[in-house]
């Protein structure tokens, strides 16, 4: 086995070759500053730089499982499940719908939905407040001009989380969707054409072909969110409501509570420790469901 | 899987050793190399008599301060150039000017310091003074008798407020000489005063009372529907009278004069009547409805014509200063008359020395020149006289002819700095604006807690999840959207809930140590 | 009939679903482009509005009286993600097709590496010290390149799935009997045959580089001619932010004067999208499919 392994390493050194590059970079950016993250268990101190800070055990973790802090986590978790359901569905569906398509107007819908991710946060955050703006909010406007009310959207929780839900797909699925098409236009046409001489309409070549080839990537790119599943797009949850209280039990995250607590003591290990919870737990629950895919399907499993 | 664990440990232990070259390894200067350094100078001083004369080379000393206005790169590099002029042969000393802008400011400052790089005199604008002290990143100003051989201009100028920027006993930063206390009071754009025939005076201060406010709020509105009357702003935290003791308000000197008790400033009746009168004023429909998510400033609103008063510090030159932001004509009035100077009002802004600094002595020889020169002050607050800025007859200071303001340095910061009392008087101030200041600071009741500061680091993590709740509240409570007489005791049980009684027994201890040391 | 009838429905179904997508994407942005032309006076008495009680042009204007500024960060962000997008790409598709040899000793492990790059951060600071202190990076353009952005395990991994599934091992295969080395089979089969992932990845990296904002406003403190478009409006906006939220601490009220006010922040962002308006549809050629080798019974 061993000289087989040694024969395999020799022919493939463009390969590892190829490789390198990556790696080095990968490195320098990525794996050398981890051990950083024991900054969550120490106090740092000028003096002794990250190493030689002494230990705070536990201590930096604490703020995080404070006695209200629970609906924090709640919301973080239930939000992306929320998201990864609904952006994945979109975006599946226009990847599908656009890659049938053949005339010329296509490229003009990729563009338009595209354009919402090039706009930061901050510019989506005035543009929904031009929306919901209570006296000038484009919204209250019309609701007024047809009879109704005007409703005080930053002051009411229950609305929001469809309203960052919606945002959330309006920015993203424009650009998630590039993913799912790109595979789309890798799979083999031969299917679609042997298919269409069996006599399968649209919607049946869909079913049975592009989805089932379409799985395996929808498995990886749900996993990878999974991955990320305890953090959250600070610019959507703390610049979009506006940093309205009235909404903070529904459009608090964990991202937002660590922010507006360390606010003016910019802590570096309380806010380390916040990451290293975020990134042990999404760790976990990649390893997890990537154990489960594994014996699924080990193809579309991430190692 | 346990194949691959191993690994990833393996892995791990490999970058940490690494990683051990990447960290911090400059920070870990001992105060004895210090020593070594100032011995090193290649600065030679004769000390005879009282003049001090500098030869060999200069040590370059770097500033960095928080601008609001990048200056352009000749600008400021004018402006080390006339600094250096000066200080080179004064102090031996060569100023590298580091500007920062407002954001970035205080994420960069612990970002350089913790890398090590050199960053010699910063402001704690933005930043709080306990954590970065508690980090270690301040140097102990009175080692070595570092100040008192060095800095005695700055021990005249300022001396009697160097308590307050004591931690523990040990002094680790310099306070400036500024507005340090002001009453609280609205300013009032003149022209819908003039249109409701309300009787002011334009160049002075209105000492009026809370009744004849709401009159005249009442009249405002009722000739101005369409217009928002008071602009609501997270002005000083709730001005409701108290001292601060400590750098937060979860636990506060009602009496500050009198007594060293901390009581919960949320639950007091001050409090209670505070959010009361606003939430009059909400209900009268005197406060916008966006109030909640307005991000525009009270200027700007003002200035737009969509709003009609806002709340502010009655400081001396308010009227012009404010008058000129907003482009329009305001008065200001008064309502209250005491007002007192916080105790943790000095480290707001105070300045410190980096504790790794390669030579502390220049550096405090160069904060002291600040303190003490006004040309300095001048250079580093306005620019070079005839480029950035012209005298007037009447002495003022004001852009020079057809440049518009934009000129290569006017960073817009001279209350940020020093000592603004030796500064040189903007256009539109009165020109003994200084003076008046000073004897603003000298009429504020003086707090016995002055010289105490916190040391929250046990607390944290009730700190943390009391800020959580207060900024869920405040805005809600304080710009009258919730009725307070629910809201307060709604938020104060919140708080009970994060620690407040755990947090404030632990600040009243501390306090009463400190006192008890005194 | 039926068959064509059902194709018909889903024809209607697809420019329907995705009018109505369009058109809700783009109707914010109409709102961004009209306050940029709008008086800013009346967009603070007014609020935003399709149809503003007053058009002009001062917005641009400023822009214009600051265009060294401005149009310097432009070519900043231009040169920028040129370089990063280049350089990204090849070393992204170089790893991605090297891990997608199934058989490649080690290729276990530099996956799950890849994996852990995904999951774990070392944190801002370490981040920074790594980069400030062992690669002095700090105020020079490698500070805008380096940091983050000009690879990651997503696209990686991206790459190395299409690979997986879509360059089938017998093509490859027949290259090496007739003799091909391992660089000749990636670069005469396989990367003609990657072309949409190329295409898609060059996208997300020159997005990317474009829309960031970060690097360059941890790693440039002192040169403001390396300020990028997305870098400058966020120190705006982050300038703002510190006033609002020290807006007691006296003084620093006046400051908020001299931050550009809403209206040029607006334009401001509308020129921050052009460059990838224009360039977008160009690069959708690349998304249609390449070349056919013919068919190849999975």
């Amino acid at each position: 086995m061993k000289t087989r392994k040694l024969k395999l390493i020799k022919k493939y050194i463009p390969i590892y070759v190829m490789i390198l590059p990556g790696l080095i970079y990968l490195f320098f950016n990525n794996l050398m500053p981890l051990p950083g993250l024991v900054l969550a268990f120490k106090n740092y101190n000028a003096r002794g730089g990250i190493f030689g800070s002494p230990w705070a055990g536990l201590q930096n973790f604490k703020y995080l499982f404070a006695n209200d802090a629970w609906y924090i986590t709640r919301n973080t978790i239930l939000y992306n499940v929320a998201f990864i359901i609904v952006n994945t569905t979109l975006s599946v569906l226009v990847a599908i719908v656009l890659s049938e398509m053949t005339s010329k107007i296509k490229k003009l819908f990729q563009s338009a939905i595209l354009l919402p991710y090039l706009l930061s946060m901050v510019i989506v955050s005035y543009l929904v407040y031009g929306f919901l703006s209570t006296d000038q909010g484009l919204l209250n406007k019309l609701l007024v001009s047809l009879g109704g009310e005007s409703i005080s959207w930053y002051a009411e929780g229950k609305y929001w989380p469809f309203i960052l839900i919606f945002v959330n797909a309006w920015k993203g699925v424009g650009y998630s969707c590039i993913v799912y098409m790109s595979t789309i236009l890798g799979f083999d046409r031969a299917y679609y054409e042997a298919a269409a001489i069996d006599g399968a309409s649209k919607w049946q070549q869909i079913r049975f072909i592009t989805l089932p080839l379409l799985k395996g990537t929808v498995l990886m790119m749900t996993m990878l969110a999974i991955g990320r599943i305890f953090y959250s797009d600070f610019g959507l949850f703390y610049q979009v409501p506006r940093n309205s209280g009235a909404l903070y039990s529904m459009t608090s995250t964990i991202d937002t509570y660590v922010y507006r607590g360390l606010l003016e003591m910019a802590d570096i290990n309380m806010s380390a420790a916040a990451g290293f919870y975020q990134s042990i737990v999404g760790f976990l629950l990649v390893l997890g469901s990537n154990l489960l895919v594994r014996r699924k399907d080990p193809d579309s499993a991430l190692f | 899987m346990k194949k691959k664990i191993a690994m990833a440990l393996i892995l791990t232990l490999i970058l940490t050793a690494f990683g051990g070259c990447g960290s911090n390894n400059n920070a870990e200067k001992s105060t004895t190399q210090n020593q070594e350094d100032t011995q090193n100078q290649a600065n030679t001083q004769e000390s005879a008599g009282t003049e001090i004369a500098y030869t060999g080379e200069p040590v370059t000393v770097v500033l960095s301060f928080l601008a609001f206005s990048m200056p352009s790169a000749e600008g400021e590099a004018a402006v080390e150039a006339a600094i250096n002029e000066i200080t080179r042969e004064k102090i031996g000393v060569e100023v590298d000017l580091l500007p920062l802008d407002g954001g970035s400011y205080t994420q960069q400052i612990p970002l350089m310091l913790a890398g090590g790089e050199q960053v010699d005199a910063f402001s704690m604008l933005g930043m709080s003074y306990s954590t970065m002290v508690n980090s270690g990143y301040t140097l102990d100003l009175e080692e070595n008798d570092l100040i008192q051989t060095y800095g005695q201009g700055i021990i005249e100028e300022v001396g009697a407020y160097l308590d307050g920027c004591r931690i523990g006993g040990t002094l680790y930063g310099l306070p400036q000489n500024r507005d340090l206390a002001s009453p609280n009071g609205y300013m009032i754009a003149n022209e819908y005063l003039d249109n409701i025939g309300y009787e002011y005076d334009a160049e002075n201060v209105n000492r009026i009372t809370e009744e004849e406010l709401e009159d005249i709020f009442a009249r405002l509105h009722e000739a101005y529907p369409d217009k928002t009357v008071l602009v609501e702003q997270q002005l000083a935290r709730v001005s409701v009278f108290n001292d601060y003791a400590g750098g937060d308000w979860y636990g506060v000197l009602m009496d500050p004069a009198n007594s060293l008790e901390l009581t919960d400033l949320y639950s007091s009746q001050e409090y209670m009547d505070y959010c009361l009168q606003h939430y009059g004023w909400n209900r009268s429909g005197y406060i916008s409805a966006d109030a909640l998510t307005n991000q525009d400033s009270a200027i700007s609103l003002v200035g737009a014509g969509r709003a009609m008063a806002y709340a502010c510090g009655i400081k001396p030159g308010i009227i012009s200063q404010e008058s000129q932001n907003t482009g329009r004509a305001l008065s200001a009035f008064q309502t209250e008359e005491e007002y007192v100077m916080a105790s943790g009002g000095f480290t707001t802004m105070c300045w410190s020395i980096n504790s790794n600094t390669d030579n502390a002595d220049a550096v405090m020889r160069l904060l002291n020149e600040f303190y003490i020169n006004p040309a300095l002050t001048d250079l580093l607050s306005y620019g070079i006289e005839g480029t950035d800025y012209v005298v007037s007859e009447e002495g003022f200071y004001t852009y020079p002819e057809g440049t518009d303001g934009n000129v290569g340095y006017h960073p817009n910061v001279v209350v940020f700095l020093f000592n603004e009392f030796i500064a040189g008087v903007w256009e539109g101030n009165d020109i003994d604006v200084w003076k008046q200041t000073k004897e603003m600071n000298e009429k504020a009741t003086m707090s016995l807690a002055m010289g105490f500061t916190f040391d929250g680091s046990s607390v944290s993590a009730e700190y943390t999840a009391l800020n959580n709740v207060y900024e869920e509240y405040r805005n809600q409570i304080e710009y009258g959207f919730l009725d307070p007489e629910t809201g307060i005791p709604e938020m104060v049980s919140c708080m009970k809930a994060a620690g407040l009684d755990e947090y404030i027994a632990e600040k009243q201890k501390q306090l009463d140590e400190w006192a008890a040391a005194q | 009939m039926i068959e064509s009838n059902s194709n018909k429905i889903f024809k209607i179904f697809s420019y329907a679903l995705m009018s109505v997508l369009s058109i809700v994407a783009i109707m914010p942005m109409v709102l961004l482009l009209t306050s940029s032309f709008t008086d800013n006076t009346t967009l603070i008495m007014n609020g935003y509005s399709f149809f503003p009680e007053k058009w002009s042009l001062e917005n641009y204007r400023y822009i214009l009286n600051n265009s060294t500024l401005i149009f310097n960060a432009y070519g900043v962000s231009i040169v920028l993600t040129a370089t990063g997008t280049i350089i990204g790409t090849a070393m992204t598709v170089l790893m991605g097709y090297g891990l997608s040899k199934k058989d490649l000793p080690g290729r276990k492990i530099i996956s799950f590496i890849l994996i852990l790059t995904l999951l774990f951060n070392g944190g801002l600071v370490p981040t920074y010290l790594v980069y400030t202190n062992v690669l002095s990076v700090k105020n020079t353009f490698w500070g805008l390149l380096l940091p983050g952005l000009l690879m990651n395990g997503f696209n990686v991994i991206l790459v190395k799935s299409y690979f997986v599934s879509s360059v089938p091992e017998e093509i490859l295969e027949a290259a090496e009997i007739d003799g091909a080395g391992e660089f000749k089979k990636f670069y005469t089969i396989a990367l003609p045959m990657a072309v949409p992932i190329i295409a898609t990845i060059a996208l997300f990296i020159g997005m990317g580089y474009w829309n960031d904002w970060n690097n360059g406003y941890v790693y440039i403190s002192t040169k403001t001619d390396l300020y990028s478009i997305q870098n400058l409006l966020n120190r705006i906006q982050q300038n703002l932010q510190f006033i609002i939220s020290n807006a007691s601490t006296s003084g620093v009220g006046q400051a908020a004067n001299d931050i550009p006010s809403e209206g040029v922040r607006m334009a401001i962002s509308i020129i921050g999208i052009l460059p990838v308006l224009i360039v977008y549809p160009w690069m959708q050629r690349f998304f249609i499919k390449g070349i056919t080798l013919g068919g190849v019974k999975g």
